[in-house]
């Protein structure tokens, strides 16, 4: 997977004007994307979702045009190919989990069935979200998003919404479950254990700029950026 | 009142009927269309949707035969070309009707649709879909519940529309004359026992209404 990433973005709300000036290249498979809440991640994920336009630049994902400002190119949401893992999950509550997991799917029944195998989610299928525990959402948001075979996943911090018992569970089940899809991931956070637990490279967002680019699986590189994001954040 | 009260009735249910079936398509559209595109003079367009609501009937009545009416080039285009006559008809009630019970539909349309989570429908985009497809299976499935509490509340006023409809449609016994006309005639011609049977079988069906528009609100999924 290769991803460059070359954007502008003004977001005017009264009183406050953010400049987004994200710059970045990764060839995955895993990047952690790090940084306080209000630092540029998400804008910068809606953007390479195609669900938010940005003002300037290129985004560019395995030789493939999403969005080039110069040359009028701007690939909708829907042909991006890309899986996206909000935050709170986003189901449709209105419909059940075979539904939702099958919504990107078209007609086919049998990679639904194994689909719902592979996430364990047999005996739910007739279920709704709300009935769900959080660990169950999030993986029928998993395999809602890797269903239509997308060639990279975003995820917009995946783990905020479960509690810490089940945070560690999930983390192991999301690393499963990527390498045996070989999806390339994408994932957002603004907790250094996600950071740590996943050693892919790290790209550290502050005020609206990357301003760091580690490979943590490089000898002694997680101890110099942890270094880095103790003094940021004071935490580790 | 020389009808029978049925063929009022059922002309006043006909008449709503239809009227409310194109107030429905009318203003799931509009909503549809200002909840999804930004454009200059948005809260012009916006207030001349509304502006039903809120004129008294009469003045519509007068804009509506201006504009329909055997003088105006529309009418005379309509009769001659198409042989449709719209004003004295049953058909001229139900545009009466139909523009008054449209900012109901829309209006409550356009809430319903504010009032679905926007991530929902970026969802379904990532997922492959298209805006007509976010439309059919996530953003109207969700406002379900307002868009038919507000077409309830268009029947409603569909039902007992008085004003423009006198003035389009006239009230003719067995031809244009519905409930709410014929409570007025009744009234003016001394029949106090019909006008108060009358009376009480729109109260009752509007009552009917209201309850069912509110349990529709009131819907959540499980």
């Amino acid at each position: 997977m290769k991803l460059a990433v070359e954007i502008r973005k003004a977001l005017v709300s009264p009183g406050r004007t953010f400049r987004l000036e994200a710059s970045f290249a990764t060839s995955g498979p895993l990047v952690v994307i790090f940084g306080h809440s209000g630092s540029g991640k998400s804008v910068t994920m809606q953007a390479i979702a195609g669900l938010l336009r940005p003002d300037a630049g290129s985004i560019v994902l395995n030789d493939r045009v999403l969005f080039d400002a110069g040359n009028g190119v701007n690939v909708p949401a829907r042909d991006r190919r890309i899986g996206y893992v909000f935050q709170d999950y986003a189901l449709f509550p209105h419909l059940t989990v075979a539904a939702n997991v099958g919504f990107g799917l078209s007609g086919n029944g049998t990679r639904l069935r194994e689909l719902l195998e592979t996430f364990a989610l047999v005996e739910l299928a007739d279920s709704f979200p709300a009935q769900l525990s959080g660990g169950q959402r999030q993986r029928v948001a998993l395999a809602r998003a890797l269903a239509p075979g997308p060639e990279l996943l975003l995820l917009d911090e995946p783990f905020a919404a479960l509690d810490p018992v089940l945070r560690d569970r999930m983390r192991a089940e999301l690393r499963r479950t990527v390498e045996a899809t070989g999806t390339p991931m994408l994932l957002i956070t603004h907790d250094p254990a996600d950071a740590d637990y996943f050693r892919g490279q790290m790209i550290t967002f502050d005020a609206g700029r990357v301003v760091a680019t580690d490979d943590l699986n490089s000898p002694g590189a997680w101890e110099l950026a942890r270094e880095r994001l103790g003094a940021a954040t004071g935490r580790l | 009142m020389t009808e029978p009260i049925l063929t009022t009735l059922l002309l006043t249910g006909k008449i709503a009927g239809v009227a409310v079936a194109i107030a429905l398509i009318a203003g799931v559209g509009a909503a549809w269309f200002m909840h999804r595109l930004q454009f200059p003079g948005r809260s012009l367009v916006d207030a001349v949707l509304t502006l039903p609501m809120v004129l008294p009937p009469t003045v519509l009545g007068y804009y509506l035969l201006t504009l329909l009416g055997r003088r105006s080039p529309l009418g005379q285009w309509l009769e001659e070309v198409l042989g449709i006559r719209l004003i004295f008809t049953w058909q001229g009630a139900v545009i009466a009707a139909a523009i008054v019970a449209f900012p109901l539909v829309y209006q409550g349309t356009r809430a319903a649709f504010q009032g679905v989570d926007r991530q929902l429908e970026d969802a379904a985009r990532v997922l492959g879909s298209g805006e007509l497809r976010v439309f059919a299976r996530v953003t109207v499935p969700l406002a379900w519940p307002g868009i038919l509490a507000g077409t309830m509340l268009a029947f409603a006023r569909a039902m007992g529309e008085f004003g423009a409809t006198l003035m389009v449609a006239g009230s003719l016994p067995g031809r244009t004359q519905t409930l709410a006309l014929a409570i007025y005639d009744s009234v003016q011609a001394g029949k106090d026992e019909e006008a108060l049977l009358l009376v009480g079988i729109t109260s009752l069906a509007c009552v009917v209404i209201l309850v069912l528009a509110a349990r529709l609100l009131r819907v959540r999924h499980p």
